[in-house]
């Protein structure tokens, strides 16, 4: 019987070392892990006193998420919480705290930047050379990875203040 | 020579059921991928953006 039961305990173990490498291949789809980086650059920004209780996350344009944003409705990011809105392309994006500019949209991109300049709104995007042109996060995937880079100059031009954990993690701090 | 006959009559079911479940157990191990359970956001969002930075995307582009 305890023979049995020894077999038995070293078969688990065994299935549980087998189990333990393939616990990498977990699922995740690209806009679900961004869905959680720009939750974290709400997280660690200092916001200016005059923003409400509610930061807005404004979607411009083709919505690349789908549904793995919804999410963050409501989440809790310090003593505020966030909201999930939509906005079309070349719209206002009045109301808006933080502005993610999809790939599919950076050509409004320009037009984005001119209107929100001076306010305190956290621009975020997705292509390569955003940071260049002003927005004051920008992700990009190097190996599978999500990575980002930081334009300090945008966000203090915002009023916005970067934690240092963000510029320290950041791929490339443009000043 | 009665009792013995039943003896290895007794066995063989046994030796047969513990070689399948060994089977069932391989079969298991090799499946994980297949069984592999997605991340979920909230679970993205409780992990640290050290951690974030390390996770590799299985599909890429728009849903």
């Amino acid at each position: 019987m305890t023979g049995r039961i020894v077999r038995l305990l070293c078969a688990l173990a065994a299935f549980g070392l087998l189990a333990l490498p393939r616990a990498q291949a977990q699922d995740l789809p690209e806009y679900r892990l961004k869905a959680a980086f720009l939750y974290n650059f709400a997280l660690f920004t200092e916001w200016p006193a005059e923003v409400g209780g509610t930061l807005n996350l404004c979607v411009v344009g083709a919505d690349p998420f789908g549904d793995e944003i919804n999410g963050l409705q409501g989440k809790a990011v310090g003593t505020r919480s966030l909201a999930v809105l939509r906005k079309p392309a070349g719209q206002p994006v009045a109301g808006c705290q933080v502005v993610f500019v999809p790939a599919q949209s950076v050509a409004s991109l320009p037009k984005l930047l001119e209107q929100v300049k001076g306010q305190p709104v956290l621009t975020v995007a997705d292509s390569a050379g955003a940071a260049q042109q002003g927005v004051a996060l920008n992700m990009a995937v190097a190996n599978n990875k999500v990575t980002f880079e930081a334009n300090l100059r945008a966000a203090r031009a915002a009023g916005l203040t970067l934690s240092s954990k963000l510029l320290r993690l950041a791929t490339e701090v443009h000043q | 020579m009665q009792d013995r006959m039943s003896q290895i009559r007794g066995a063989a079911p046994r030796a047969c059921w513990r070689r399948r479940a060994a089977q069932a157990l391989v079969v298991l191990a090799l499946a994980q991928p297949t069984l592999a359970w997605p991340y979920a956001l909230d679970q993205l969002l409780a992990m640290p953006l050290e951690r974030l930075l390390t996770l590799q995307i299985t599909h890429r582009g728009p849903r």
